[in-house]
């Protein structure tokens, strides 16, 4: 059931409630979090907060507290699944549902009020009708019934037979009926994609009750870049949000306050790069480093990086100063940095490195721009081996809050490990030749630690800490997602294939040692510039083909997980598939 | 000099200016054997004065007064030691509730401890008698709390925690909660608890 009216029917609706909070781990719904936490702090709401990272995790936090609490709101979880029969719940328990992901199941959508959906149907896109997809089977028994009181004075055989006969007709009416819907919900499920983030509806509330303020919109702000920067949603799509909120960050602007620097808290809508944290680093490992120049200039290669210092020369950038960090660079070679690239981005094949984001400016030193921000909670989220979900999301909300600048500096720090590292690997699949074409799509697989052990004897500290430390941050999704575009990238920017930008990448990480797990994602061909993805499909057909039990959990189906043993002969079946 | 002994009275409180120093029952008592000659010598003086009126007008007129000044002097310093001592005996009560810490108690003279008891009853009857159900503990918060709800986060594994209205809340390592101050304010002292601000 969809809740136009989020003010009345959420808002104060679950005033003085007790209700429970399942939030999903990524940095939308960390954002939408936020902003819901700090509106409905005035109202007397008793919460309790559970992460959630799959189905599994959504089924044991209900458990947990389905006997105290009966109204849940989830968070960017949820709303691709089936909640009523996933989570068999109390008859009057309450789901409020705020979810980011789509197709939206069908029965949360025709719910009759247990699961509201805290959006509008315009956003639900080709919704099958009702009649379509649901039916009264009553309907079929009480004809009977009635035929059997009418007929009374028919003969016996007479009626026997007409009853025969249209009893013949309801099944196989009915029969095509299932077919169809069959048809029906196949062809609505079947691509995945993103809608409107979260955290950026949750704004939407705030500023409708009139409790929006800066900290929030820049909440909002930074749950929309990381859509953009991960290719969740399309260009035009993250423009138009963006306009959005410059709106209101323009109405936010506070002249008087905004003078004295020490204390105000400035955000402003610049044109930005695709440059990696480039404001934290020096800007020749951030020139190298991030996904977009690497794959245009093909910086892994020797010529490539011949090529980077032509482009620092003609900026007029000396080596010296580029490798220094960049707030040490002289002023007069930092202001000019935006034009000088802009104006060579041309000749070095680097167009759309611009784009339009927002920077957040607070006392005398700290000016972070919004993909800063993304970049240190992937790194707090997603690359902490030794910390449980909890704490690293813990870690994240202090991130956000600018009272922890320690955490932030950190984060930044590893999230350029993480860049770095993402490099390299890609940097070897392609000196190794590891990408493989199988016809129809291309797929890289990560090997396992193990792997390392038997090759290398000699060094197995060495090698084995460094395996660990890559296969575990490549195992978490949004990482492994960054790496799978930018192998993409990378081997159609190598290959001389023709077919190339139409061919989708199918990547495999090990999740699991101990359960000899592994995480297999798919992503379209480059070519598709719409990001919605049908690959989740592809994976449940060829399981399904192969008779292989689905231990999926993840809500976004383009991941998939399957055991270590059984992968090969999931790519058969992939392939099989594709060639169909 | 005469308010030598109240002038070092004095600055032994000023000395110690939130806690308790003991009673100094020695200075005390030295003042108050200053304070007694300086009557006496005063009511002679005085006699003097009146009887010599009459005969040779022999006047001490000044002498009483310096002399009364300086009475004056001594018992305004006593004064001011004892209401100084007896403000600090209310902060603590305030702050630390009715019962005494022993090293506390050890300076105090008995009348104070009994202005203690006496004060501390009336406290609890007054705090009895307001608010319903029971009467209000004032002295819970000394500064008004901005929230009635705080956002608290879970240290340890605590496990079933019963709140005020019978249902149930489970306590695991790192969960995060949004519950009412009084519910959480004991598990916030015992350090199951952490105050997220």
């Amino acid at each position: 059931m969809y809740v136009e009216d989020l003010k009345n029917e959420f808002y104060e609706f679950l005033t003085g409630k007790r209700i429970l909070l399942l939030v999903h781990y990524d940095i939308d719904s960390i954002c939408a979090l936020k902003i819901l936490q700090s509106i409905l702090k005035h109202k007397e709401v008793r919460y309790t907060l559970c992460v959630v990272r799959g189905v599994e995790d959504l089924k044991r936090s209900h458990q947990e507290h389905c006997a105290d609490v009966k109204y849940f709101v989830l968070i960017n979880c949820g709303g691709t699944v089936n909640l009523v029969d996933v989570l068999e719940p109390a008859d009057d328990a309450v789901f409020f549902v705020i979810d980011a992901h789509r197709p939206t199941h069908l029965d949360n959508i025709f719910s009759d009020g247990q699961v509201r959906l805290l959006w509008g149907p315009n956003e639900d896109a080709e919704v099958p009708e009702f009649q379509a997809v649901y039916r009264d089977d009553s309907d079929d028994e009480s004809g009977g019934e009635d035929e059997d009181e009418e007929n009374e004075g028919e003969g016996r055989a007479a009626k026997k037979r007409r009853l025969d006969e249209e009893a013949i007709m309801r099944r196989r009416e009915r029969r095509l009926w299932e077919q169809r819907r069959f048809d029906i919900i196949a062809e609505y499920s079947q691509y995945t994609y993103y809608a409107k983030a979260s955290a950026v509806a949750m704004y939407k509330l705030a500023w409708l009750l009139n409790k929006d303020d800066k900290d929030l919109l820049w909440l909002a702000i930074v749950a929309l870049t990381e859509q953009f920067l991960f290719s969740k949603i399309e260009n035009t799509q993250y423009v138009l949000a963006a306009g959005e909120l410059q709106a209101h960050t323009t109405r936010l602007k506070n002249r008087s306050n905004d003078a004295d620097v020490a204390t105000s808290l400035k955000i402003s809508f610049e044109k930005d790069l695709k440059l990696v944290l480039y404001r934290h680093w020096c800007v020749e490992s951030s020139l190298k480093y991030s996904m977009f120049t690497a794959c245009k200039m093909k910086l892994w290669s020797h010529r490539g990086s011949k090529k980077l210092y032509e482009l620092l020369a003609d900026m007029g950038l000396p080596v010296a100063q580029s490798q220094q960090s960049f707030e040490s660079m002289d002023l007069q070679l930092r202001k000019e940095f935006h034009e000088s690239l802009e104006k060579l981005s041309e000749k070095y094949n680097l167009e759309d490195l611009i784009f339009t984001s927002f920077v957040l400016q607070f006392g005398y030193r700290n000016k972070y721009c919004a993909s800063d921000i993304v970049y240190a909670m992937l790194a707090i989220l997603e690359s902490s081996p030794r910390d449980k979900p909890e704490e690293c999301f813990n870690s994240a909300l202090d991130c956000l809050s600018r009272r922890h600048k320690e955490t932030l500096q950190k984060a930044i720090e590893r999230a350029k490990t993480i860049t770095k590292t993402l490099f390299k690997t890609v940097q070897a699949a392609i000196d190794m030749k590891q990408i493989i074409t199988a016809g129809s799509f291309v797929y890289y697989i990560i090997q396992e630690v193990r792997e390392y052990e038997i090759n290398n004897n000699n060094n197995e500290t060495k090698t084995d800490f460094q395996g660990s430390l890559d296969w575990y941050m490549l195992s978490n999704q949004h990482i492994l997602l960054l790496l799978a575009q930018f192998i993409l990238r990378a081997y159609v920017s190598m290959s001389k294939n023709k077919k190339a930008p139409d061919l989708p990448l199918i990547i495999s990480a090990p999740k699991n040692l101990e359960l000899g797990t592994c995480i297999v994602l798919g992503i379209p061909p480059l070519r598709q510039l719409s990001p919605k993805n049908n690959l989740g499909r592809a994976f449940e057909e060829a399981a399904e083909n192969i008779n292989y039990d689905v231990l999926s959990d993840y809500f976004d189906t383009s991941y998939f997980e399957i055991f270590t043993k059984d992968r090969t002969r999931f790519f058969d079946a992939l392939t099989a598939l594709f060639d169909k | 000099m005469f308010g030598e002994k109240a002038y070092l009275l004095i600055k032994e409180l000023d000395r110690n200016r939130d806690s308790l120093p003991p009673y100094n029952t020695e200075l005390l008592s030295e003042i108050h054997n200053e304070v007694k000659q300086l009557v006496t010598e005063n009511q002679e003086d005085a006699n003097v004065s009146e009887q010599s009126r009459l005969v040779e007008n022999v006047s001490y007129v000044p002498t009483l007064k310096i002399r009364h000044a300086a009475i004056k002097r001594n018992i305004r310093c006593i004064l001011a030691y004892h209401y100084n001592r007896l403000k600090c005996l209310k902060t603590i009560r305030w702050q630390f509730g009715s019962i005494l810490p022993p090293e506390v108690k050890a300076n105090l003279s008995q009348a104070e401890i009994d202005f203690f008891s006496k004060y501390s009853s009336s406290l609890m009857q007054y705090m009895r008698g307001i608010g319903d159900d029971g009467g209000v503990n004032l002295a819970v918060n000394l500064k008004p709390p901005k929230s009635l709800y705080i956002e608290v986060r879970c240290v340890v594994d605590y496990g079933q925690l019963e709140l005020s209205d019978g249902s149930a809340l489970l306590l695991k390592k790192n969960s995060r909660h949004h519950l009412p101050r009084t519910e959480c304010e004991e598990l916030i002292r015992q350090g199951v608890l952490e105050h997220v601000v």
